[in-house]
């Protein structure tokens, strides 16, 4: 059912948004272990990654979790289950699979459907899959 | 728009109740729904595109904890945004029409300076957002091209022009 004749249709996924116990903390690990860049300047907390500014302004909005606020089982609660990143490159997408053994975060690999992926928790203890698709690889 | 080394590719949700959600996202977005391979769970395609955009899942766990939305304080997903297109305002009062004729709770609608966003929450109330691109030439000088600005409900009812478009056309 499309919704074009209503006068606009879905481009794309675009940007999550995170509260997170300690969002420099976070930051830097997405920055370390993807290479996320940052853009704009730290305001209220606010971290906005992107990896291409001129690409996608931001993928990833990492912000303050308010007072009070305590962490979930990630795995069982409704709502996100996982955020998933493609990597077109395999070189890139190897390189993020050695920063995260690097970092000890206890990445469990996989491959499914004609991809390769990676999936890990972040400081907080949330979900993310980067995977890679076999025609990526086979391009390559 | 060149070949991205890495893009956001989908978010996967647990619900509570899959055909709702499903008819959730079909209805609003014209998701197509596709079965993905593990049993309980929807693949939602853009339509037209291989690659799914929103991966549902069942929960199996009915005392399970439910989405907070501010001011709840919480750790976790804040919120997950879509693109919309055309990059013009006309295309995201058509979607406000749109989420008000399906009956859709509209959160928040902002100018956010780099993009013009309206906020609505699905059947688990989880908080989505789907934005149009504002024009490169709003905010190229900027240092930090995000804010959150005007409340752009009155724009979106079709009452007046957002306050940066008619600066725009001053200048």
């Amino acid at each position: 059912m499309s919704t074009s004749d209503k006068g606009f249709t879905v481009r794309r996924a675009g940007h999550l948004v995170i509260r997170c116990t300690d969002p420099v903390r976070t930051a830097q690990f997405f920055k370390d272990v993807v290479g996320f860049t940052q853009k704009g300047v730290v305001q209220r907390g606010m971290h906005f990654l992107t990896s291409d500014f001129n690409e996608n302004h931001h993928m990833l909005l990492v912000r303050p979790a308010l007072d009070g606020a305590v962490a979930q089982d990630a795995d069982s609660l409704v709502g996100m289950a996982r955020i998933s990143y493609e990597i077109t490159a395999p070189i890139a997408y190897n390189k993020v699979v050695a920063r995260l053994i690097d970092a000890n975060a206890s990445p469990e690999l996989g491959s499914a459907k004609g991809r390769r992926f990676v999936r890990f928790k972040d400081p907080d203890g949330l979900p993310y899959e980067f995977y890679c698709r076999a025609d990526n690889e086979q391009a390559a | 728009m060149g070949q991205a080394l890495l893009r956001t590719s989908h978010l996967s949700l647990r619900v509570a109740d899959l055909a709702r959600s499903q008819k959730f996202y079909e209805e609003l977005f014209g998701f197509v729904a596709l079965p993905a391979d593990d049993a309980g769970s929807i693949a939602m395609n853009i339509a037209g595109e291989d690659e799914p955009v929103l991966l549902l899942e069942a929960s199996h766990d009915a005392r399970a904890p439910k989405p907070r939305v501010e001011p709840e304080p919480f750790i976790g997903m804040e919120h997950f945004a879509f693109e919309l297109a055309p990059d013009d305002f006309g295309a995201l009062r058509a979607f406000y029409r749109h989420l008000k004729d399906v009956g859709a709770e509209i959160h928040h609608c902002v100018d956010h300076i780099i993009t013009n966003s309206i906020y609505f929450l699905d059947p688990d109330r989880n908080l989505i957002e789907a934005y149009v691109n504002c024009p490169r030439s709003r905010f190229e000088a900027m240092e930090h091209p995000y804010g959150s600005r005007e409340d752009l409900t009155p724009a979106l009812e079709g009452k007046c022009e957002p306050g940066w478009m008619t600066e725009t056309a001053s200048q």
